[in-house]
């Protein structure tokens, strides 16, 4: 009995290795719709559709945040999604196409990021996914999309190794990597920017990661480094900063760059404060909202940030339009933050680009159309737009904000 | 010391185990072959869900951690909350070892076994706290572990390139590539299936049956010969091992992996799966992971409300059934079957064989059965010399000087008043009063100073005055406890349930049938203790105690409680068992006319020094006996 | 001198923190020998709610954060009748499970009510931004509140354990439990006014903690775990031990920033604390149980 057992064990493991070989497709999706058009009579030319690409409409998707101590970024975001929809579709869509957005959730953890990624491939069927926020969960899902041929784009995430276009030929972002970043605010600090008389101590306070250290880094090989003091970091789980910011005060720092979010950032201007640090505070991106100014008032005032967008108070047409379409879906003035402005600039690329494409609409007419995008205007919300072909970012330039009476003001055009 | 299976058995009475309808122990069991028959559907039907290929995926992962930890913490009632650490530990092994650029480049083939190797000896690592610590304490401390755990992946670049993770590896086994999606699903769903193999093979061997005697009875198990301490950390090691195993499967699944990930919240959802589906069943671990990480894809409708409806449904489930979804189900058809009985349907279903125990057909004592009547020997045991054995608790002399020599195979009492040390001399002798100064030796064996554990394998077997009895587990495993020191098995055999492991384990369960019809609790053998009349259950205690095969046995109060008739009447087959193993007894009593009739020796003990030892008759008469215990 | 006593002092700020989680942990966990996983989330949602209270409804601040406490508690009791009380005599992870569950539903209410933006719990005067200076230290107001309303809620918490009627029922409890039940303390009475005392210590640091921190989702997370290992740290039985544990942790954590090599500063608090667990498994301020019967 029991010999009869185990051969019949031994060929049931056989038969297994070789059904999950042959079983199954290599890649996740199965329900791509893709239909030919009929050639025209001139032209053999088949034009393959994009999957989520039908005649009357384009499927995107997106995951965001939206509940988690990331919520506000997630929520915001979605604002400045429904905001370019609802203009692209009031103004009759596109190519007689209109687009509808899928939003779900993902926590900002990305075991949701990879089940959303398939319900969108899957079961929704999206073209694209749009806006999402995190290194760590477009990393995880990307593979996802670039195996099902949908585009990645205008992420909010700094990975470096998303950035290459040969691995990832549908990642388009408007927002650089950390590294880049620092490096601006390196050179802008070293080069244009007056500190005064003495000599400055520039330190960095970023999380203890590699996301971290890349900025340090970046400020380092900067015009800055001549003047580093060194770099603190914090973890994670982090209560308060104030040790730090004492260390800071010890070596007599005088810029302090950070790699922070909006209420983190609020947070460094209070304790600074209450430790008797007196220093500026420079930001990145994250930080140039409204919601900052509410929380800590007066003590904002001075605060730098380098980000790829301008401030909120500039008078441009761009900003302006920015303002009543957001109204319009229901933000409120708190809800324009860097995480809208970027979502909202991705649409204005993303709708340029699909409207210079057509009915022919697949991933590769897409990008290519991005990337034929030159100096693309934005109405003064960024500097004009260019993909790079090797990276796929759009703007590689730095504009300096400062909180100048309660409202982030562009300083400086890098 | 192995017994011999002995292949005559007696041709015209049917043994214990036939009567009682006590399924014997085979390769397979009902429920595995039910189990395989999903796996096999689920196999095949894959194709069509293969829309959600990801969360099945993680469905798999945490299946196969909720396997290990039915080990770790439903048989061995370890309650982790650091188990994110192995999860976080095979992943980053996994990115390691698989990804072309910055590892090996190897596949599975490697990952695997290195994985299960390193994340064992992790598990071992873990388990250190669980020697001084139990239950909710031994949670802070693996929340600790976990937590520390997560700091060592941020800090540890080289291993995990902190905070930015690194990407999976490709999906290859032997060179051979895995495609994502239904593919990878059906590899994990054989893994999954072999560890579920292993896993029950585990928790229906001795080892199993050991955790589960420590989680319910750590003073009964090390009295039963079970090195607590090993085990204990075994479980965590094995646990580790599989949970490593889950990590690698899982990094494949996510395709990335992050130390962000593997923070505290997930140590509490891995344990969490397995409470909400059931922790004592390996099919609630796939019950809980299913309701985990599936209910969040059938409500994406609804996500705003998604921690209300999860939330809400936790609470109502745990209300409902405080036994998981499986007690749910099990419940459900419980209720089913009543009222099908209640319909001529009845006819269809099995019959209860329990109540209907027919007595053998010919007036055959057990101990001429074939299993028992190898035991049989003529050689006598249990020579036990106590050389001024001393116990003293702060001021209190509870043991006070006590010095007496027992022949092999005699028959002892040990009587007193209350708080003479009778109890303390017990646990001054087999090591449960750890204090205790002065000599034993068993069978010319010096067993002072050693654990209580190696004492009982040495020979010395107890029952307890507060009865000390495995709660939820049946009474026949009691007494496979006591026999599972002479298993002839490894632990590794026993994973694979190998043909000796059977053989083995039918001849326990036919020793402990035979054994309990000897002791009268033959039909009770599925009940579990705690459903017992007292009675009965301190029946169970000398059973088990007798199990063990000692070579003395050292009853503490073994009648009180019962009337006389009853008492007698137990002590009677206790005696005739242990003439017939040739081992001692001591027995602590304070029913006079038990020790009377019993015992051919009897010491009086009074406040920890003895007062008198002689035979029943002289004790009795003896005037300082009288007047410090008997009355006048 | 003066940067030694200002890095000692922003380490008694965390330190409050979790020494007033440790506090509302450790009364659940002696009583019940629960753990509350839900703490963390129910002292976030407090602080949210009194600051509705206060700017949505436009209640004066003192008030609204008297309606929130209360109406926090009388929740509490609602809660530990319909979901708690049922299960007081099974095993305690049913109980675990319970809070577990509670953990996603708070969670998910508090972003409904309150959004997901974050917010700042202005205070009368503005006083947490308003400093002043000893000596060279510098300190801010707000703080001191915080070290004021920290003595006044350990005093108050000793007092009821200690002196009245329902304290001594509750060290029965921790005690012995079926010794207490048999002298004829109710057992419900106990567990309702446990939690309830538990969730309003908790409350009140969310409350306290809310200008420091500001309102964001999931914000007492963190400081719930940090306080989960402090109560560890001062063994988990003793109220004093899980308040001094929550000191010390803070004090670690502040140290290891300025002296600890940058790896190690992280993790140095709870290593440190796992191996005092190791050495003395019941924590630095409790004393060894008596001795086991057989």
């Amino acid at each position: 009995m029991s010999k009869k057992l185990l051969r019949l064990l031994a060929l049931l493991a056989v038969f297994s290795l070789f059904a999950i070989g042959c079983g199954g497709d290599d890649d996740t999706s199965s329900t791509s719709e893709e239909t030919a058009e009929e050639a025209t009579e001139e032209t053999v030319e088949e034009c393959v559709l994009g999957p989520g690409v039908s005649d009357t409409e384009i499927k995107i998707g997106s995951s965001q945040p939206l509940t988690g101590n990331l919520a506000a970024l997630g929520v915001q975001a979605e604002f400045a999604l429904n905001a370019t929809i609802k203009r692209i579709n009031d103004g009759g869509g596109i190519a007689g196409r209109t687009i509808s957005l899928t939003v779900q959730d993902d926590e900002f953890n990305p075991e949701k990021t990879v089940t959303n990624a398939q319900y969108f491939i899957d079961q929704v069927g999206v073209f694209a996914v749009w806006g999402s926020i995190g290194s760590a969960p477009t990393v995880a899902a990307i593979p996802l999309h670039d195996e099902a041929g949908i585009m990645t784009l205008f992420t909010w995430s700094q990975d470096t190794s998303l950035f290459d276009r040969e691995a990832h030929p549908y990642f388009f972002s408007l927002n650089p990597s950390g590294y880049k970043q620092a490096v601006a605010f390196s050179n802008y600090f070293g080069n244009k920017f007056d500190y005064g008389s003495e000599t400055p101590v520039v330190a960095g306070l970023v999380l203890s990661s590699p996301d971290g250290e890349e900025a340090a880094q970046g400020v380092r090989d900067g015009a800055a480094g001549a003047f580093e003091g060194g770099t603190q970091t914090w973890e994670r789980d982090a209560t308060t900063y104030q040790p730090q910011l004492l260390a800071m005060k010890d070596a007599g720092v005088t810029d302090i760059y950070t790699v922070v979010g909006d209420t983190q950032f609020a947070q460094i201007i209070q304790e600074m404060d209450q430790v008797g640090l007196e220093a500026r505070v420079w930001g990145t991106n994250a930080v140039v909202t409204s919601n900052l100014i509410d929380l800590v008032g007066p003590l904002a005032e001075g605060a730098l940030a380098v980000t790829v967008m301008t401030g909120l108070n500039a008078d441009v047409p761009g900003l302006v339009q920015f303002r009543e379409e957001m109204a319009a879906v229901g933000a409120s003035e708190a809800d324009l933050s860097s995480a809208s402005m970027l979502a909202y600039s991705g649409g204005l690329a993303l709708e340029a680009g699909l409207r210079a494409v057509g009915e022919c609409l697949n991933a590769d007419a897409l990008a290519d159309a991005l990337l034929a995008l030159e100096d693309f205007s934005t109405g003064g919300i960024m500097a004009p737009i260019n993909f790079d072909p090797s990276t796929g970012l759009g703007n590689q330039g730095a504009i300096i904000q400062e909180v100048v009476d309660g409202v982030w003001t562009t300083v400086d055009e890098g | 010391m192995t017994m011999a299976y002995n292949e005559q058995t007696s041709s015209s009475s049917a043994s214990a185990m036939q009567r009682a309808g006590i399924p014997v122990p085979g390769y397979i069991k009902r429920n595995q072959i039910l189990g395989a028959f999903f796996f096999a559907l689920t196999f095949l039907v894959i194709p069509q869900f293969d829309q959600y290929t990801t969360v099945i995926g993680f469905i798999l992962v945490f299946a196969a951690v909720g396997g290990s930890l039915v080990i770790a913490f439903g048989a061995a009632g370890q309650f982790t909350l650091g188990h994110s650490i192995f999860l976080g530990a095979g992943a980053f092994l996994s990115a390691n070892i698989a990804n072309d650029s910055y590892g090996w480049g190897r596949g599975l083939e490697l990952e695997i076994p290195i994985a299960l190797a390193v994340c064992f000896v992790l598990g071992l690592i873990v388990g250190l706290p669980s020697l001084r610590v139990n239950e909710l304490y031994l949670a802070l401390a693996t929340f600790a572990i976990a937590y520390v755990g997560q700091q060592v992946l941020y800090e540890w670049k080289q291993f995990t390139a902190g905070g930015s993770g690194k990407p999976a590896g490709d999906l290859t086994l032997f060179g051979w590539e895995i495609g994502r999606g239904v593919p990878y699903i059906r590899l994990s769903l054989i893994i999954l299936l072999i560890i579920f193999w292993i896993c029950g093979n585990i928790l229906d061997g001795k080892t199993g049956r050991s955790m589960n005697a420590l989680r319910t009875s750590e003073t009964a198990a090390r009295s039963a010969g079970i090195n607590v301490a090993w085990l204990k950390i075994l479980a965590f090691g094995i646990s580790g091992a599989i949970t490593g195993l889950a990590g690698v499967l899982y990094i494949h699944n996510l395709r990335y992996s992050g130390p962000e990930n593997f923070n505290v919240h997930l140590s509490i959802l891995l344990i969490l799966t397995l409470i909400i589906g059931g922790r004592h069943r390996l099919a609630g671990a796939i019950a809980g992971a299913i309701f985990v990480k599936f209910l969040p894809e059938l409500i994406r409708d609804v996500q705003d409300y998604e921690g209300i409806i999860y939330g809400g449904s936790l609470i109502l489930l745990t209300l409902f059934s405080p036994r998981g979804l499986i007690g749910l189900i099990e419940s459900f058809f419980q209720l089913l079957g009543k009222l099908v009985a209640q319909t001529p349907l009845t006819k269809f279903l099995p019959k209860d064989t329990k109540a209907n125990i027919s007595p053998a057909d010919e007036v055959t004592s057990p101990l001429q059965s074939a299993t028992l009547a190898g035991l049989v020997t003529s050689k006598k045991r249990g020579h036990l010399t106590v050389q001024d054995a001393r116990v003293i608790f702060g001021g209190v002399r509870a043991v006070d000087g006590v010095s007496f020599e027992v022949e092999s195979g005699k028959i002892t009492g040990v009587i007193g008043s209350n708080g003479a040390g009778k109890t303390t001399l017990f646990n001054a002798i087999t090591g449960h009063a750890k204090n205790a100064e002065g000599h034993f030796i068993l069978d010319g064996k010096e067993v002072s100073n050693k654990p209580i554990h190696v004492r009982s394998l040495a020979g010395l077997g107890r029952t307890f005055q507060n009865l000390n009895l495995h709660g939820d587990i049946r009474v026949l495993d009691h007494a496979l406890i006591g026999l599972d020191r002479n298993m002839g098995y490894g632990r590794i055999s026993e994973a694979f349930r190998l043909p000796h492991v059977v053989k083995n384990e039918r001849l326990a369960y036919e020793q402990s049938a035979e054994l309990l019809d000897h002791m009268e609790l033959l039909e009770y053998w599925d009940e579990k203790v705690d459903d017992l009349p007292y009675g009965l259950q301190k029946r169970v205690d000398v059973t088990r105690g007798l199990a063990t095969n000692p070579s003395i046995l050292l009853l503490d109060e073994p009648a009180a409680g019962l009337p006389t008739a009853e008492a007698l009447e137990m002590m009677k087959h206790v005696i005739e068992y242990a003439e017939h193993i040739g081992c001692g007894v001591i027995v602590i009593e304070h029913n006079v006319e038990l020790v009377a009739d019993v015992c051919e020796r009897v010491i009086v003990m009074d406040a920890g020094k003895i007062l008198a030892d002689g035979t029943a008759e002289s004790v009795m008469k003896n005037e300082d006996v009288i007047a410090a215990y008997l009355g006048t | 001198m003066t940067e030694l006593i200002q890095l000692l002092w922003s380490g008694v700020l965390n330190g409050l923190c979790y020494a007033l989680i440790g506090l509302s942990l450790v009364l659940i966990f002696k009583t019940a020998r629960i753990l509350n996983f839900a703490a963390g989330t129910m002292a976030g949602f407090t602080g949210w709610f009194a600051w509705w209270w206060a700017t949505k409804q436009g209640i004066p601040f003192l008030l609204a954060i008297l309606v929130a406490i209360i109406m926090v508690a009388v929740a509490t009791l609602l809660i530990e009748r319909l979901t708690i009380r049922p299960l007081i005599n099974e095993n305690f992870l049913s109980i675990v499970t319970i809070t577990l569950g509670l953990e996603f539903l708070i969670a998910n209410i508090s972003i409904r009510m309150f959004g997901g933006r974050a917010e700042s719990f202005r205070i009368p005067g503005d006083i947490q931004f308003k400093n002043f200076e000893i000596g060279g230290v510098r300190f801010n107001w707000w703080h001191i509140v915080i070290l004021i309303a920290t003595f006044v809620i350990l005093a108050i918490v000793g007092y009821i354990v200690n002196r009245t009627e329902l304290g001594l029922a509750m060290r029965a409890f921790a005690e012995d439990k079926d010794a207490a039940r048999l002298m004829g303390i109710k057992e419900s009475t106990v567990s309702q006014w446990t939690w309830t005392l538990s969730v309003t210590v908790g409350g009140l640091t969310g409350i306290l903690f809310a200008p420091v921190l500001f309102l964001q989702q999931d914000y007492m997370n963190i400081p719930f775990i940090k306080g989960f290992v402090a109560a560890i740290l001062g063994g988990f039985t003793s109220l004093s031990g899980g308040v001094l544990g929550g000191l010390l942790l803070g004090e670690l954590e502040a140290l290891a920033v300025k002296y600890a090599p940058r790896q190690a500063a992280a993790a140095l608090p709870v290593i440190i604390v796992f191996f005092i667990l190791l050495i003395r498994p019941r924590g630095l301020f409790t004393r060894a149980k008596a001795h086991e019967r057989v």
